[in-house]
């Protein structure tokens, strides 16, 4: 056995250092620096809550006035994703056929909680919030597939979906990246979900909304609404047909 | 081929050895989808097509198309239906019907273009759809229960116990195998269907039925309960952007503005106006709100949402005519009610609304206890609904006058000795092929001419809400028509691509050149994208716009314009109607096997020998002058509907003689050997 | 031998406790990954090899009466932490699914179960990886002996010829590792090298805002550095472990020696390069 330091070229010549006290160096103060680190602690990612900037709108959306026709659903996953699947669509309308109104439907939106469990919930960033926009969704390519994000949301069903075709979490980002269609989305431009609805059940507002557990409810139902024999109120049990309606004539 | 709206494959199940198979689409992607496939599939799996529906080897096809489960609008969610049917009289052609709600989607989130069944179980079975996995389950604990119950049971069997606590649930095991909120769509048959009703039917959630033809009793023969769907997968789009724009572009110049109408009913609460309007929840149209919190209720991806959803859970979803099923009562609770165990039975309305015929009966003396009909049903109470209760029960399980009347009104007619008399009086309106009046045969002739010379009454209401209930509501509502039947049938005529004439209801028009191109335009088009594109006839074709800057309507830009976002595909308008002509033709080939012959294509007596007696507007030309008619005093004049049943079949390159197509017209098409066996069978058309 | 052997299972005890705790870790509730807790460990790792590099001495191989020395402790301490922690990386980087593949695993407890051990074995991996480089480093030989020659081609070619029974090829003088296992190396040397990058750089992004661009090409490049690197082990493990006439190095990559008889027959280029002369016979090789 030889000291092989001394039988390779390249060895070190008078003065200078040699690989061996270039390794001893390297490795010894890295030890020393990560567990130094480790009593540091001052580069962790700033997952501290308060400092995420809130959202720059909320989805809104009356349940009565809703018709299940899960068009909304249909419009998020093709403006998204370019395809048709409400398994990936980020809002979810779940009913009961047989149900009784206005008991038969529910409405689930992300709600863009001041106070995100799923921002605080990833561990690499990837679910955070828009700077600009202050939007909660997911940078892709940071998802690593751990689904914390999902199991903290504290609504059922999770606001927070697992894409399982394209392998990352995904949340409803008001349309901020949404490639498949001509219209901005985003904060300050357009919702797909809001503009393809055909009873105008999904509406937004800048300003945080009111919460109860039952969701961001509001009440989008007026006089036209009621003309064709729909409860107005609030609660969805009053049908007046006391209502006015315009009178229809021959318009040309 | 295609870059986008198919999924790839079509399942196939054999009931009677339990096997499986995956067609490829692609083998039949020609079709386009819906029935242009399903026939196309019958033709090639159903060997001897004289068989009866009830055969094991009848092939019944629940098809989607490449529009289902998209954002393509009104054009989502709805299922064809085909096969062999029972109900139809003297000969229960092959035949097809369709549903809406959600089914067709969730097929195509499975993974599936369509499924065939073929075979017969031994025993009481249904099938269970997950993704791709399919299985072929015991239904012996859901057997005998009613539609509504077999769907909830089988969602509590396919999702576990937490079904209904819309959560969101694996569809296997492993982290991506992907997740869904929603509920197995479930197509189920009541008692009627295994009671082999010849009216029974296919019902999917509340109120969406596939009801005609009798595919409740077919499924019923092959001892299938249920089909359960539910799927994860995700559905191509060629062009995802313009499929986008193009929705959106329609809903904000072409449908009904909620918040603020262009165009609104007269009067509050009245769903009748909503025939023009095409507002929410308009088709339970004697149905009203007052007294009944309810919402509207909108198949998938409607953009119409024509259903409502009530406070008390009766009658979802139910809409149109099964709305107005029992008509004696005036308590709308109560026709509600009556409605409902309508389709809890799975029934088919259509023909068991002929009650009124059997009261009729009953106050002539012939039918009741102890008369030559026999029954002991309340027909005093008939305004009760103990009555309809009773009545529709009865028929259902094959009671009292239940035990006639399951194999429908027309051939219980014909075992009291009672057809030829009162179809021909008309106190019995069964204008084609045993099937109820719908509009009326003597005058609205698009109707009538096209359900003789096919398998059905037709259903397709595109011209007939223009040219009729346009100007009939307006009139109910004592205002005259929103515009002329001259700027009508101008609208008309640049929509089809036919001259206006076309749309002539007169004494005169109804057997001109114009008017059987117009029938001819019809089948046509309905056939490729009402049938085999899966667009909801309360929609399409989309030929008038009453509330707009102009009357101009989508159809015929939009079609082909949606066919390109979905699929890729360059189909023009004329290819599409080429298409449909084909498909048409194929059903056809199968109808003669059947034993179609001109000889039979004849409506009831009662259309050529009673006159109208009561109002019924459609535009006419008189004079040189267009107007909207009432079209008293009308009967059809049997030697000129002879003359326009030949004319016809020449129009659509068929032997006059006998209405069968001839080689070269099936040839032209790509069909030679569909005349090859009709040449078999002795049935080809001779040519020219 | 023995020394090596209380060493070696003292080793693989650690990891299986430390495979243990990760697992049942997991399953505690509001527990965060180990990645996120724990993730000083992996930037230790590197260093500790290094470390423990630098310390190391190292035996160069030599004819010993019938035996050869072939892996100094050293090298086999490299090896298998390297080659477990290989082997524990892809079997868990798998059950997670990779971007192309679906996940074998459930949602939930499932996933960060296998996410805790693919850390440890992340640990004992870089431990031996950086190991391995740090020695290497310190005798360039030892990479130069892993790089294939020009005799590639005409070497496999008559050594594997010869294995599937076509006898007009002779046996060729391979050296210290066949020229096929070197080519191979340079698969496994670029595999490794590309998941080190990446997952370190996968790593830092449970702390550092990393843009997603990057690390989008990150986990991409991961995932496919893991299937060269599976590619890689099973032809490994097949040619090294389970072929029969490889079972005497097997045996020396836990013993440290093959036989004189063996080197002879397999190894001849690399008994001359050691200078062997046999005794009586006149195989002299010039000294290399």
């Amino acid at each position: 056995m030889g000291d092989i330091e001394k039988t390779v070229a390249g060895e070190a010549t008078e003065g200078g250092l040699s690989r061996r006290q270039f390794i001893t160096g390297v490795g010894g103060l890295g030890v020393g620096a990560v567990i130094g680190g480790l009593f540091v602690n001052g580069f962790a990612l700033a997952d501290d809550v308060l400092a995420i900037p809130a959202s720059g709108g909320y989805l809104l959306i009356d349940q009565k006035k809703c018709a299940g026709c899960q068009s909304c659903m249909l419009a998020c996953s093709l403006v998204h994703y370019g395809r048709e699947n409400t398994a990936l669509s980020r809002i979810q309308v779940t009913q009961n056929p047989f149900g009784k109104f206005p008991d038969d439907m529910v409405l689930d939106q992300c709600r863009q909680c001041p106070y995100p469990s799923c921002v605080d919930a990833c561990p690499t960033g990837a679910m955070h919030a828009d700077p600009e926009t202050g939007a909660r969704m997911v940078d892709e390519g940071k998802c690593v597939g751990c689904e914390r994000c999902v199991n903290a949301c504290p609504f059922t069903p999770s606001r927070v979906q697992w894409n399982h075709e394209d392998k990352h979490a995904q949340k409803c980002d008001l349309c901020l990246e949404s490639p498949y269609w001509s219209r901005d989305g985003g904060p300050d431009g357009t919702r797909a979900c809001e503009a393809v609805c055909p009873m105008k059940a999904i509406t937004f507002t800048k300003e945080i909304p009111i919460q109860s557990d039952a969701g961001y409810e509001v009440n989008l139902r007026n006089s036209h609404w009621g003309h064709l024999g729909y409860p107005t109120d609030n609660a969805g049990r009053v049908v007046s047909t006391g209502s006015t309606g315009s009178a229809a004539s021959a318009s040309h | 081929m295609a870059t986008g709206g198919y999924v790839g494959k079509i399942l196939y199940v054999n009931l009677t050895d339990g096997r499986t198979e995956e067609i490829p689409t692609e083998q039949y992607e020609q079709w386009g989808g819906g029935h242009g496939m399903a026939s196309a599939l019958f033709w090639d799996r159903v060997a001897d097509k004289t068989i009866d529906g009830f055969h094991p080897d009848n092939l019944v096809t629940l098809m989607t198309s490449p529009f289902s489960g998209t954002l393509v609008p009104s054009a989502s969610g709805r299922t064809e239906v085909t096969g062999i049917g029972v109900q139809a009289y003297p000969i229960a052609w092959y035949t097809r019907s369709n549903m809406g709600g959600r089914f067709s989607g969730e097929l195509k989130y499975a993974g599936f273009d369509g499924i065939a069944v073929q075979g017969r179980a031994e025993k009481p079975v249904w099938i269970n759809i997950v993704n791709n996995k399919v299985t072929i389950e015991d239904a012996s604990g859901i057997w005998g229960m009613d539609t509504h119950a077999s769907q909830e049971r089988i969602w509590e069997l396919v999702g576990g116990a937490d079904t209904n606590a819309g959560d969101w649930q694996a569809l296997s095991t492993g982290r991506d195998s992907g997740r869904t909120t929603q509920r197995p769509a479930v197509v189920a048959i009541g008692p009627a269907g295994e009671n082999l009703n010849r009216n029974a039917l296919l019902l999917h959630d509340a109120g969406n039925a596939a009801a005609q033809g009798g595919f409740g009793a077919v499924f019923g023969s092959k001892n299938l309960k249920a089909i359960s769907v539910i799927g994860t997968g995700s559905v191509p789009v060629a062009d995802p952007a313009l499929l986008m724009d193009l929705r959106l572009f329609l809903q904000e110049d072409y449908a009904y503005d909620v918040d603020d109408p262009i165009l609104e009913s007269p009067v509050p609460d009245m769903n009748f106006y909503g025939i023009i309007t095409r507002h929410p929840g308009a088709s339970p149209v004697l149905w009203q709100g007052a007294g009944h919190p309810n919402r509207p209720q909108g198949c998938l991806g409607c953009f119409r949402a024509c259903r409502r959803r009530w406070n008390n859970g009766i009658a979802n979803g139910d809409a149109c005519a099964e709305s107005c099923y029992w008509m004696a009562s005036t308590d709308q609770d109560d026709r509600m009610a009556a409605t409902h165990l309508l389709d809890q039975m799975g029934l088919n309305h259509y023909d068991v609304k002929n009650h009124d015929y059997l009261v009729a009966l009953y106050k002539m003396g012939i039918l009741g206890p102890g008369k030559q009909i026999e029954s002991n049903l309340p027909y005093e109470k008939y305004d009760k609904l103990e009555f309809i209760q009773a009545y529709t029960s009865a028929i259902a399980n094959r009671e009292d006058i239940g035990a006639d009347l399951a194999d429908g009104i027309a051939r219980a007619a014909v075992k009291w000795g009672r057809y030829d008399e009162d179809t021909t009086s008309g106190l019995l309106k069964l204008p084609n092929w045993g099937f109820s009046e719908h509009y009326d045969p003597r005058v609205e002739v698009e109707w009538s001419y096209g359900s003789i010379l096919g398998d059905r009454d037709i259903n397709e209401h595109g011209v007939n809400t223009h040219v009729h209930w346009m100007p009939t509501v307006q009139g109910m509502f004592g205002m005259a028509p929103l515009v002329s039947a001259e700027e009508l049938v101008t609208q008309i005529s640049n929509a089809t691509g036919l001259p206006p004439e076309g749309w002539d209801y007169s004494e005169e028009g109804i057997y001109a050149d114009p008017k059987i191109a117009a029938v001819a335009w019809h089948r046509h088009y309905s056939r490729f994208w009402i049938q085999s594109m899966s667009m909801c006839d309360t929609a399409w074709p989309n030929l008038v716009r009453y509330a707009g800057p102009d009357n101009v309507g989508a159809t015929p830009t939009v079609e082909p314009q949606f066919y390109k976002a979905v699929t890729g595909k360059d189909l023009s308008y004329e290819e599409s109607l080429e298409l449909g002509r084909k498909i048409w033709n194929l059903d056809r080939a199968i109808w003669i096997l059947q034993g179609r012959h001109r000889d039979l294509e004849v409506h009831a007596n009662y259309v050529y020998e009673v006159p109208t007696s009561a109002p019924y507007p459609l535009p006419v030309k008189e004079n040189g002058e267009w107007t909207y008619s009432t079209c008293l005093g009308r009967t059809l004049d049997r030697e000129k509907w002879e003359a326009v049943k030949t004319r016809f079949y020449e129009l659509e390159g068929w032997d006059a003689a006998t209405g069968w197509p001839t080689r070269a017209t099936l040839a032209a098409m790509g069909l030679e050997q569909v005349a090859d066996e009709l040449a078999a069978a002795g049935k080809l058309g001779a040519e020219a | 031998m023995r020394g090596r052997a209380t060493f070696g299972v003292a080793i693989a005890l650690a990891f299986s406790l430390a495979l243990a705790y990760a697992v049942r870790y997991a399953a505690v509730e509001g527990s965060e990954l180990l990645f996120d807790s724990a993730t000083w460990i992996l930037w230790l790792a590197p260093f500790a090899g290094m470390a423990a590099a630098a310390a190391t001495k190292r035996r160069d191989p030599v004819v010993e009466g019938d035996r050869v020395l072939r892996h100094d402790d050293a090298a086999i301490l490299e090896h298998w932490t390297h080659g477990i922690g290989t082997a524990v990386l892809l079997v868990s980087g798998i059950a997670l699914g990779v971007w192309f593949v679906p996940a074998l695993v459930g949602s939930g407890e499932p996933v960060w179960m296998w996410m805790n051990v693919h850390f440890v074995a992340a640990a004992l991996f870089l431990f031996g990886t950086f190991y391995y480089c740090a020695n290497t480093v310190l005798a360039l030989k030892r990479l130069r002996e892993h790089l294939p020659t020009r005799d590639a081609v005409d070497f496999t070619k008559r050594h594997y010829g010869l294995l599937l029974g076509f006898k007009k090829f002779s046996f060729p003088p391979e050296r210290k590792y066949f020229e096929s296992e070197k080519v191979a190396y340079l698969l496994a040397l670029s595999a490794t090298a590309l998941i080190v990058i990446t997952g370190l750089f996968k790593v830092a992004a449970h702390v550092f805002d990393l843009p997603e661009g990057l690390m989008g090409a990150m986990t991409l490049t991961h995932d496919v550095a893991t299937v060269a690197m599976l590619f890689f082990l099973l032809a490994h493990v097949f040619f090294a472990a389970v072929l029969p006439a490889s079972w005497p190095m097997f045996r020396s990559m836990f013993t440290g020696y093959v036989s004189l008889d063996h080197a002879r027959h397999e190894h001849a280029g690399w008994l001359a390069e050691l200078g062997f002369q046999e005794t009586g016979s006149h195989e002299k090789s010039a000294e290399k």
